[in-house]
């Protein structure tokens, strides 16, 4: 378990994370979502052990990270820009990685390579940006640590590979101790694969949470009530966050438990009423506004 | 929460990636073996071709090849250490490469051990092993001298240490700084800062005091460098130069210690700076500081000695513009960025201000350190060399071997004024006149009639301050027999007649002479075939006392009035040097005691039988000759012999337009020998003067 204490950072003055707080549970696919400059890759460096945070503790079964080498044999960091060394071929780098993570299953890797076409007598300054992503998530991976580290790795996958590695990962979870944590701020590609979610914004934590547990307590909701007077004072007593109407059509996002919505919704005899899965995005929405940030103010 | 320390699977890693990193980098490798290869074997080639074996072999006590080019060799290494340190450290400047290493499970220690020491040996390696191929070469070409070889070791290992330095100092330079330019001015800074500084320190004190010694030399610079040290040990490598024994310690400490301070920058070094221009802002705005206050001295410097005038004016214009055209550079590399040079306003105005105060301290001497004149309330003694008499300075006599070194090389400080190998000589160091009053009158008048050095002409003065300091000076000052004014003319007696003041110029007045045979004159103005004289011990000790005791007798109105009858010479106990010294007429004794040894004391000039007379009329020379019998004898009882005029062994005024080539025969070889007079002042009779 990874836990984050009222870590801090900030460049040149300007705070980058602002004591955020919160857990990562192991086997669980964690999502780090917010749109950019919102923190994500600070907090992921730090956790990686590459940033010292400024104040606050990063603790992995209770030892901080920072420099510690035991520890970071457990954790494989994925940067959103890849680098390998110079002139290096594909057997150079297993050849690397098996020199520096003691677990490193070099037969896997081959096979994996083989599998997703890519030459392993090829330099790599060669690949294109998705090559490179595809060798570092497979390196990753076969590197046999417990945690990987994944900073806006998806982008620049096509759809194929992107479902490939969602299955990997997956798969490894059910194999062994293995706990994604991915960044990104394309929640569209978070949303199928993330057990637990955290949203940053601005370097505060706004929510952190398993992402079933948010969707049982936020809903979508389609609704028409025979006239505007009912529809008031159905909604009276719902905790709604947003709220958009097309002539009788009400669409609301209430929090609160599905049971308990719907009873109240037929309270009032709707002539229509629909419940309508949340995306990923919406929850984001909804939370940063819940916040108390516009979401005119976020999008511009 | 304590962190664990590295572990033994964590130095496991790092001795894998060590070895790892000489096959990455073997193009670093192939790389330096060519430029060893270069440098050693083929310089060993180029002795084999410009020395002949006979040179070689009596040759300095090292193997000339390796002395060659060494300097340049040295500066090659700077460049070497600065930019091993830039492969080896540069991952630092860059985001991704930073995310790469830093995210791998191997501490910072070993990050920074195996890249530190790989980089080192990138040079040991190919270095030794082209070192030792041209051993085997020089050895197997008969050029290598067997005795030298603990020597070339040493010079090896002198070699090594000297990069150590100067690649620790490299990777401390990239440590403070983000990215590669900012990184290359702090290898600037590094290197030839300090050498920089005291230059600029030097030329202040040199354009406002005119001294020898300052505040740029007394620093020693040379320690404040390791390039600049390191280059001159090697250089001087073969001279065992006992300061040169302290500078190697002081690069083995800093060999030890630098290390450390390089790894513990390492690992508190914030790895997010990438990118940035220097790494800990305090760090930046001093180094900021002091490279604006350098530009500023430097182009008020360059201003103030370019303009005709030498006026303030321009000295504090080109302070404020180097100020502010240094600021504008650094902000825009410093900050890696354009907009960034309009930045600093404070840091421009709080340097300028500093600047102009530094220059000040200078120009107006404002802490009165060192007066061009120090006030006579603080001064013990004095020691003063004056033109036309420190005839016997000109050769470093009585000088132990390191005192010669150090004279003949400038002393360490050379490299920097090279003025400073006016080395003051030991006499005048020595010298502790105390009736402080002619002196200083000499001096006023110096500085009230002399805007510059004429001629070379000069009053040297060593002051020694109450506090122990010795000071030295010089002013420009007029030969002593070009001037008039009776008080310095009375000056000038007055410091001649001081038991001190003759010591330092006659060194026959100490010390102990061997009783060698005695020559009279100049061996090539010998009229008489006699010139050479021995004493038993016992003679020898009485002349020698009784010369001694005369010469001290010797008047300055002497000097001024009349001149030697001859010379005769002294040889010292300890070495073959010897010099001439004046027979005055007024030395009777001594007269009387050479002549009782069978020697001719008869003046020359009384034998000369033709005279020739030779004028400069604007580089045309013209010449005639004095046949008539009573011309000559009007001449000869006037005339000045040019070679103790131009010595300074008579201080009669002298008009040198006119030489009078003077023919006496010897009477015994019957070879004729020419003798150069000169006549007086304004006594030119008409029968020799040209048309």
């Amino acid at each position: 378990m990874i836990e984050i204490r009222d870590v801090s950072k900030q460049f040149d003055r300007i705070p980058a994370v602002n004591h955020v707080s919160f857990t990562v549970e192991d086997n669980a696919v964690f999502g780090l979502i917010g749109v950019n400059g919102a923190g994500k890759s600070t907090l992921l460096r730090m956790i990686g052990g590459i940033y010292k945070p400024d104040s606050g503790d990063i603790l992995m079964d209770q030892e901080p990270v920072f420099d510690n080498v035991r520890i970071k044999k457990d954790i494989f960091y994925i940067s959103d820009e890849q680098y390998y060394l110079d002139n290096a071929s594909l057997t150079d780098v297993k050849n690397y990685y098996n020199m520096v993570y003691s677990r490193f299953d070099k037969p896997r890797f081959d096979s994996m390579i083989r599998q997703v076409n890519l030459d392993p007598k090829q330099k790599i300054h060669t690949y294109s940006k998705g090559m490179r992503k595809q060798l570092s998530m497979i390196a990753g991976i076969c590197s046999g640590t417990r945690y990987l580290l994944c900073d806006e790795t998806f982008d620049g996958l096509d759809p194929v590979i992107r479902r490939m590695v969602k299955e990997l990962l997956r798969y490894e979870m059910t194999k062994r101790k293995f706990t994604p944590i991915v960044a990104s701020h394309n929640m569209r590609e978070l949303e199928d694969i993330c057990d637990r979610i955290g949203i940053l914004y601005r370097g505060g934590m706004i929510l952190s949470k398993d992402l079933d547990e948010v969707r049982l307590r936020l809903h979508k909701v389609q609704c028409v009530y025979k006239n505007q007077e009912t529809a008031d004072t159905v909604f009276r007593n719902l905790d709604i966050i947003r709220k958009e109407q097309r002539g009788s059509l009400h669409t609301i996002t209430v929090r609160s438990s599905r049971e308990e919505l719907l009873q109240k919704l037929k309270e009032g005899n709707p002539v229509f009423c629909e419940m309508i899965p949340l995306s990923l995005e919406e929850i984001f929405i909804n939370e940063t506004e819940a916040a108390g940030y516009e979401i005119t103010n976020i999008i511009g | 929460m304590k962190l664990p320390i590295s572990s033994a699977e964590d130095r496991a890693i790092r001795n894998h990636l060590f070895i790892q990193e000489f096959f990455q980098k073997a193009w670093l490798w192939g790389l330096l073996s060519l430029v060893f290869g270069l440098v050693f074997p083929l310089g060993i080639a180029r002795t084999i071709g410009n020395y002949t074996p006979a040179e070689i072999a009596a040759s300095d006590r090292i193997f000339p090849a390796f002395m060659e080019n060494q300097e340049l060799f040295c500066i090659l290494m700077g460049g070497l250490a600065a930019a091993i340190a830039l492969v080896q450290f540069g991952f630092l400047y860059k985001r991704e490469t930073v995310d790469f290493y830093f995210s791998l499970p191997i501490s910072r220690k070993s990050h920074f051990r195996y890249r530190f020491f790989s980089g080192f040996l990138f040079f040991a390696v190919p270095f030794g092993i082209m070192y030792w191929i041209s051993i085997m070469v020089a050895v197997a070409n008969d050029i290598m001298i067997v005795s030298c070889f603990r020597e070339i070791i040493q010079i090896l290992l002198l070699y090594l240490l000297f990069f150590w330095d100067l690649y620790v100092l490299s990777i401390l330079a990239m440590l403070a700084a983000g990215n590669y330019l900012p990184a290359v001015v702090m290898e600037g800074v590094v290197h030839l800062g300090c050498p920089i500084f005291c230059v600029l320190l030097t030329e202040c004190q040199s354009s406002f005091f005119r001294t020898y010694v300052n505040v740029g030399q007394s620093i020693l610079p040379g320690y404040g460098s390791i390039l600049i040290t390191g280059k001159a040990v090697i250089r001087n490598f073969h001279r065992h130069i006992p300061e040169h024994r302290m500078a190697v310690l002081i690069m083995l400490f800093l060999a030890v210690l630098l290390p450390f301070l390089a790894e513990k920058l390492f690992l508190i070094r914030p790895a997010e700076k990438n990118g940035s221009g220097m790494v800990w802002p305090p760090f930046r705005t001093l180094i900021h500081g002091a490279a604006v206050i350098c530009g500023g001295i430097f182009v008020g410097l360059v201003m103030r000695n370019s303009s005709l005038s030498s006026e303030d004016f321009w000295l504090y214009s080109g302070v404020i513009i180097g100020c502010l055209f240094t600021h504008l550079i650094l902000q825009m590399m410093m900050q890696v960025s354009f907009r960034a040079v309009f930045q600093g306003g404070l840091l421009l105005l709080t340097t300028t201000f500093l600047c102009v105060v530094t220059v000040s301290i200078f120009r107006f001497d404002l802490l009165g350190y060192d007066r061009y004149i120090p006030e006579q309330s603080k001064v013990e003694s004095i020691g003063i060399s004056l033109a036309r008499l420190d005839y016997y300075r000109e050769y470093p006599r009585d000088m132990t071997e390191e005192e010669y070194e150090k004279w003949n090389i400038g002393g360490i400080n050379s490299y920097l004024d090279s003025s400073s190998s006016l080395y003051p000589y030991k006499e005048l160091r020595e010298m502790r006149l105390t009736d402080m009053e002619p002196v200083y009158t000499i001096i006023n008048y110096s500085m009230d009639h002399f805007e510059d050095f004429l001629y070379g002409d000069s009053a040297v003065v060593c002051y020694r301050l109450k506090s122990g300091k010795p000071v030295y000076r010089r002013y420009p000052m007029q030969g002593l027999t070009e001037i008039s004014d009776p008080e310095i003319l009375a000056a000038a007696g007055q410091i001649f007649s001081e038991k001190e003041f003759k010591n330092m110029l006659y060194p026959v007045l100490r010390g102990s002479f061997s009783n060698k045979a005695i020559q009279l004159d100049p061996y090539y103005h010998m009229a008489e075939s006699n010139r050479t004289i021995e004493f038993t011990d016992s003679q020898f000790q009485q002349l020698l006392n009784t010369y001694r005791e005369e010469l001290m007798q010797l008047d300055y109105e002497d000097l001024r009035t009349t001149e030697p009858l001859m010379t005769i010479r002294f040889s010292a106990s300890e070495s073959d040097y010897y010099n001439s010294y004046p027979i005055y007429p007024s030395f009777t004794k001594t007269i009387e005691i050479l002549q009782k040894k069978g020697a001719d004391c008869t003046p020359i000039i009384r034998k000369i039988q033709k005279i020739q007379v030779q004028y400069d009329d604007n580089g045309n020379y013209r010449t005639k000759y004095i046949t008539d019998a009573e011309q000559m004898e009007e001449l000869k009882r006037m005339l000045i012999r040019s070679d103790y005029y131009n010595m300074g062994l008579t201080l009669k005024k002298a008009n040198t337009e006119y030489l009078f080539s003077c023919t006496v025969t010897n009477s015994q070889t019957l070879v004729d020998v020419d003798i150069d007079y000169y006549l007086p002042e304004n006594r030119i009779p008409d029968f020799c003067k040209f048309e």
